[in-house]
């Protein structure tokens, strides 16, 4: 009897488990392709929405999907906001010129960003700035339901309208009036119903690039006659015809493969062979669709060990280090509206050359943070003060009714008075203050004046990321080793330069870019890496020198081996 | 003793103290000891090559075996170096460079070793 209740103890959670997997409530056609899909649309009471006839019912997603689908599941994960923080992503960022304020900020827990409560920023606001970039989901930033069509629905999503559906407050019926089942005064399209209440929607589990690309994407910021933007490569793996989601992938769970070396999937399932080490560089047998494997000829191999593939295959190039760019999150791409210029805030830096987590130089984006902190008393840090809180105090005493950066605009050509007119408003503020701009925090000094300190609030924030990627012909080290390595090429160390919206005189003159003295670094041997820049020159020399020195050891040597094999010394 | 080889065996031996850190498998040189390592081999393979276009007279089975692995390690460098191989094939090559090397001195103290042993026996 005891031996019968351990068994049953040992595999009960076996049985448990297997009745969860074996749940036969979804429906599933069993198949990877296309199911079209002939759907009713429900209200958020599980009621079909009829086709013909008054009614003021509202679909609602969940309740629409969730007949045939695990929506619960599928509203968490990764890309809903769910699962570990990982390694630092791109950041959301809360531009605000009334206050001067541009700071990044994340509900994730990655380095120098401010967070949400730290931000006072309360949802309505979340989901009017950041809910059209948001696919929703339990834990999204913008707390809004899951809109699986975005993501979902090939060919016919109009992002404009549902941008405009959620600014506009009404992030239920969004999705719906974007895919066209209901139009923009918010109505049934009473057409795209057949005469069963059914809709047909063409979903697919990877509805191609353009369904990532609408929060996703990331585009050069400046363009001139000699170098339009529509002359710039995209990322050669879209090229080839591949999918984000070919690389990017997920189950049910939506716990969505970020692609990285080493990456540790929530799932625990072995996601290797979805970064470009594992697809491209594989232990033992091909993976995959059988990528090409590089053979990087004539390439010292460590350097596959202290750089990621993204090093030299995307990010920065000869001539096009630290470029501006635009992201779909940061400046609203995908949204048609006037007057967009290349430095619009919040100034974001592609191709910056960094170390990762893994200790491996990577590509990064780079932006910076601009606002007003709290500096602390001892033993306390110092606290981003939320945009809200700056309203009154900046109407009080700067008189600014509007906007900050309008303001300062507008006063005289003397940069001296907007800067003791901000000292001045710092010296008003309740408690020990600094404006965070130009990559310092300025606090106030005697006679109106301001003098920089070092805060790591003022610090760049950075992320890693390795889009878009180019081919081996357009990458660093096609030329040869003096791509890197010659005294003219700027690498390895390019920062980007903070662009501020609020410019101090004090700061210097600001470029948007410069390379930094590597002695500078404590993460890099300047000493070796210019002995380096000085030999590689002449590294074909050195060729030259070892095959004709090697030819002839070897000829030499055969021939003395030879003839002492003939004698009968030992 | 050839008057090369008064030099040969000093840089050799500085060639393979300074390729000590690159020892651990699946490590490459790198860094300061590959500088040194380079330099110091550059100028041993300069004299090698003197010393083998005028060898001592009394050249034997080992001592030359052991030249021949030394010199064959030196070939073993060129193949990454000119490209004709994948980079990480290249690092077989390299720890085959290294191999060979460390063979060839091996049985050059070997040699030497018996060499010594059977003059004494002679006097």
């Amino acid at each position: 009897m005891r031996f019968l209740l351990i068994l049953t103890c040992s595999f009960l959670p076996t049985i448990l488990s297997g009745q969860e997997s074996t749940d036969d409530r979804w429906k599933r056609s069993g198949s990877p392709e296309t199911y079209v899909h002939h759907i009713e649309l429900r209200d958020a009471r599980g009621q079909v929405i009829s086709g013909t006839g008054e009614t003021n019912q509202i679909p609602n997603m969940e309740a629409t999907c969730a007949p045939c689908h695990d929506v619960q599941r599928a509203s968490g994960g990764l890309h809903g906001g769910k699962g570990p923080d990982g390694p630092a992503g791109e950041p959301w960022f809360l531009v605000d010129s009334r206050s001067g304020t541009r700071w990044p900020f994340h509900s994730r827990l990655w380095p120098g960003l401010a967070t949400v409560e730290e931000l006072d920023l309360d949802q309505e606001s979340l989901r009017k700035k950041q809910g059209p970039f948001d696919a929703g989901g339990h834990h999204s930033i913008s707390g809004q339901a899951s809109d699986c069509l975005i993501c979902h629905l090939q060919g016919s999503y109009d992002f404009q309208q549902r941008s405009q559906f959620i600014k506009d407050g009404k992030s239920d019926l969004a999705p719906f009036v974007a895919a066209g089942l209901f139009d923009s005064a918010g109505l049934r399209s009473e057409s795209r119903f057949d005469n069963q209440n059914r809709v047909v929607l063409d979903l697919h589990a990877d509805a191609g690039p353009q369904a990532c690309l609408h929060c996703h994407k990331v585009t050069p910021a400046e363009e001139s006659a000699e170098n339009p933007r529509w002359t710039h490569a995209g990322d050669v793996h879209l090229a080839a015809g591949m999918s984000c989601v070919d690389c990017h992938r997920a189950g049910l769970d939506h716990h969505v493969v970020r692609g990285k070396d080493g990456e540790i999937h929530p799932s625990g399932v072995s996601v290797e062979a979805l970064s470009c080490r594992g697809c491209h560089l594989p232990q033992g047998d091909p993976v995959m669709l059988s990528a090409p494997r590089p053979e990087h000829r004539g390439l010292p191999p460590f350097h596959l060990e202290a750089m990621t593939c993204t090093a030299c295959h995307s990010g920065a190039t000869q001539g096009e280090e630290g470029l501006s760019v635009w992201t779909s999150r940061a400046h609203d791409l995908g949204i048609a509206k006037q007057g967009r210029k290349a430095g619009d805030p919040p100034g974001i830096f592609s191709g910056i050359l960094l170390k990762d987590d893994q200790n491996r130089w990577a590509p990064h984006y780079q932006a910076w943070p601009e606002g007003w902190i709290q500096t602390s008393g001892e033993n306390q840090e110092a606290e981003v003060i939320p945009p809200g809180d700056l309203r009154t105090p900046l109407r009080r005493t700067l008189r600014v009714r509007g906007d900050l950066l309008e303001k300062i605009a507008s006063t005289d050509e003397d940069p001296a008075r907007a800067e003791r007119s901000l000292s001045a408003f710092l010296g008003q503020m309740k408690s020990p203050s600094a404006l965070v701009t130009s990559g310092h925090a300025w606090e106030r000094s005697p006679g109106d004046q301001l003098k920089p300190i070092s805060s790591d609030l003022a610090g760049p924030v950075q992320w890693k990321l390795g889009h878009p990627v180019r081919p081996a012909a357009m990458s660093l080290g096609s030329n040869g080793c003096t791509d890197c390595h010659a005294p003219e090429t700027p690498w390895p160390v390019l920062v980007s330069q903070p662009a501020p919206m609020i410019p101090m005189s004090a700061a210097g003159t600001i470029s948007q870019t410069q390379h930094i003295d590597p002695e500078s670094l404590d993460t890099f041997d300047s000493s070796l890496w210019n002995f380096w820049e000085w030999v590689f020159p002449t590294r074909d020399l050195a060729k030259v020198y070892f095959t004709a020195t090697g030819a002839l050891v070897l000829l030499a040597s055969l021939r003395w081996f030879l003839k002492a094999m003939e004698g009968n010394r030992p | 003793m050839n008057r090369w080889q008064r030099f040969l065996i000093p840089l050799l031996i500085l060639t393979m103290l300074s390729s000590i850190p690159g020892i651990p498998l699946g490590v490459d040189l790198r860094g300061y000891p590959l500088v040194l390592h380079l330099a110091v081999g550059s100028l041993f393979a300069a004299v090698l090559v003197l010393f083998l276009f005028q060898p001592p007279t009394k050249l034997g089975r080992l001592s030359s075996l052991s030249w021949l692995l030394i010199s064959s390690g030196l070939v073993a460098l060129v193949v990454p170096m000119l490209g004709w191989v994948s980079a990480e094939t290249g690092h077989l090559w390299l720890e085959t460079h290294g191999w060979l090397s460390i063979g060839g001195l091996g049985l050059l103290g070997l040699s030497a070793s018996l060499e010594k042993k059977a003059t004494a026996d002679r006097d």
